[in-house]
């Protein structure tokens, strides 16, 4: 499997310190990379670094282009973003996802051709599958007309729209119950998988993380605190020091997985 | 033709009968009633066609297109702060224009052309403030703050100005700042409709953009957006817009902030409607606010500006109100 995704030395600044410092790393397509870490450890920035929300310094390169020297339409369509919060729109359901099309669009251009309609009846297809998405009209019903879980999975359906190699994304499962944690997580690994793409995500639960992520990267204090497969990182002095709790490191019963509980 | 395309196809349809009805009856109507069946047959020289050409078609032409600038700056700057409470002087652009105005008379000019270059000077130079704190601040909502503030100050300078300045151009500023349609010649009000014209073209093209930065700016620009280029270029259309109205009829209140936002209820959110429409029904509310000026005190005039202030103030606190009562 060849990299796909790399990041070197990368540093990002705050007033008065370093919210990410010397970050490497790299992401085969097909994989998902789980981000992990307490709050405040930079797992958010590092991911509006990567796609140049925020300013940092470093490379970070896809199949060897350089995606911080490219055009902001061109970065749009080699790496897309899901934000934490997704905010509420009047936008129909069809106009939000489409709204994904934009890096493919000429900033003059008012209005979508069928082919964009097209690939955006298939992203939600793809995303709405066997959830409440699947029964509305897409042209009539409202983002601020749905639930938490239903605007997470539309916006999953609007940055596939922008048919990027790399999809991030920032705590999906952030306020939502848990079914919908575990739908939205299946989405995104059979989306991954499907779509071929270079899957990115941040999470606080680690043994969701442990569930559905193929690599992980462990930050702490904005530095990189363990990276690699399972075994790597579940080491359970190094995961207390880094969130300062005592654990219990356990064996799914099930899938014969690590599990992490906090010793309380 | 999609369902949204037909709908914005009446939506302006509608309103560009319902201007032509406004700008034949602004044109009939005055103190001399000259019928639209009998333009075509009126006398070269003769004393109705001075009216009709001279004083009526200007000042027709000039309260569509400053009433449609205006509205169409709010309409934009609602758009890029996310914010319908934001119209054009919310960001001290009339405050610079006033302190302009009121510079000029301090030097001496009386209200002539040089009066509007000077208000023109002012909005400008409010504007170019504003660009340059944007490169610095980097921040919309503190963008917002910074025009109130340029605002504030402008006021306080124009006041000091007034409280030196002899009584009869105390008066004179007073005037200015009530806002009036009556100064506009014809070969302004046809450079008007060009900036007009121009500004509008250029906004419907950024629609589609505006409508993403609704989405937050963040969003947008994770989509490829060069926000870095379109706010400027915004705030500059606007400021643009903005100035050249204020420098030609003075501070006309309340159509920037009214007038797109009872659009934004009747036609929904999306920009690419609302753009034309917001022009269209500015210069539609205008007209109305000028032909009642024109015709409530007959034979003097009020000034417009107090009229638009009445008719939009109102307006506005009846939405307020509606939308208190009303359960959605």
């Amino acid at each position: 499997m060849t990299d796909t995704l790399s990041v070197e030395h990368l540093s990002a600044r705050y007033p008065g310190g370093f919210a990410l410092k010397d970050i490497s790393f790299s992401a085969s397509r097909q994989t998902i990379t789980g981000i992990l870490g307490p709050n405040g450890s930079g797992k958010s920035t590092l991911l509006h670094s990567l796609c140049r929300l925020v300013p940092a310094e470093g490379k970070v390169c896809m199949n060897g282009k350089d995606i911080w020297s490219m055009r902001p339409q061109e970065r749009a369509k080699t790496i897309a973003i899901v934000p934490q919060h997704i905010e509420k729109s009047p936008l129909s359901l069809m106009d939000f996802v489409l709204t994904g099309r934009t890096p493919h669009k000429k900033w003059y251009q008012l209005s979508y051709e069928a082919k964009d309609r097209t690939i955006a009846e298939e992203c939600l297809q793809t995303v709405g599958k066997d959830t409440g998405l699947e029964t509305y009209d897409l042209y009539r019903k409202k983002m601020n007309e749905l639930s938490g879980g239903e605007r997470q999975l539309a916006a999953i359906a609007r940055a596939l729209c922008q048919q990027a190699d790399v999809l991030l994304l920032d705590e999906p499962t952030a306020n939502l119950d848990l079914s919908n944690q575990i739908h939205i997580l299946k989405t995104i690994r059979r989306v991954v998988l499907h779509k071929k793409m270079t899957g990115l995500i941040v999470l606080h639960d680690i043994n969701l993380a442990i569930g559905f992520c193929h690599r992980f990267l462990c930050l702490n204090q904005g530095q990189t605190a363990m990276q690699g497969d399972i075994r790597d990182i579940i080491q359970k002095e190094r995961l207390e020091a880094i969130y300062h709790t005592p654990l219990c490191i356990g064996t799914h019963p099930q899938k014969d997985t690590p599990l992490v509980l906090p010793a309380f | 033709m999609s369902e949204f395309s037909r709908k914005t196809a009446l939506w302006i349809l509608t309103f560009l009968l319902a201007l032509l009805l406004g700008v034949l009856a602004s044109l009939s109507w005055g103190e001399m009633f000259i019928s639209p069946l009998s333009w075509l047959s009126l006398p070269e020289g003769g004393m109705e066609t001075a009216i009709l050409v001279g004083l009526r078609l200007p000042r027709t032409l000039s309260a569509v297109c400053i009433g449609g600038m205006l509205s169409l700056s709010g309409c934009l700057l609602q758009g890029l702060f996310k914010n319908p409470l934001v119209e054009p002087y919310t960001l001290g652009l009339s405050g610079g224009a006033s302190l302009g105005v009121a510079a000029a008379f301090a030097c001496g000019m009386g209200l002539t052309a040089g009066t509007g270059i000077f208000a023109l000077t002012g909005a400008a130079a409010v504007s170019l403030l504003l660009l340059l704190y944007f490169r610095v601040c980097r921040s919309v909502e503190n963008l917002l703050l910074a025009g109130i503030m340029t605002g504030i100050l402008c006021s306080a300078a124009t006041t000091l100005i007034m409280s030196l300045s002899s009584p009869e151009d105390l008066t004179r500023i007073l005037y200015w700042t009530m806002g009036s349609l009556a100064g506009c010649s014809l070969q302004g009000a046809y450079l008007l409709s060009g900036f007009a014209g121009g500004g509008l073209v250029l906004a419907v093209l950024l629609s589609q953009r505006i409508n993403i930065l609704g989405l937050g700016h963040e969003t947008a620009r994770s989509m490829g957006v060069n926000t870095s280029l379109l706010i400027p270029v915004l705030l500059l259309l606007t400021a643009l817009l903005t100035a050249i109205s204020v420098s030609l009829a003075g501070i006309v209140g309340f159509v920037g902030l009214v007038v797109p936002h009872i659009l934004r209820r009747l036609a929904g959110n999306d920009y690419r409607r609302l753009v034309p429409l917001s022009f269209l029904g500015g210069g539609l509310f205008l007209l109305l606010c000028d032909f009642i000026s024109r015709i409530l005190l007959y034979p003097s005039q009020l000034p417009v500006g107090v009229v638009s202030g009445i008719l939009g103030g109102g307006l506005f606190v009846y939405l307020l109100l509606k939308s208190h009562s009303d359960p959605r």
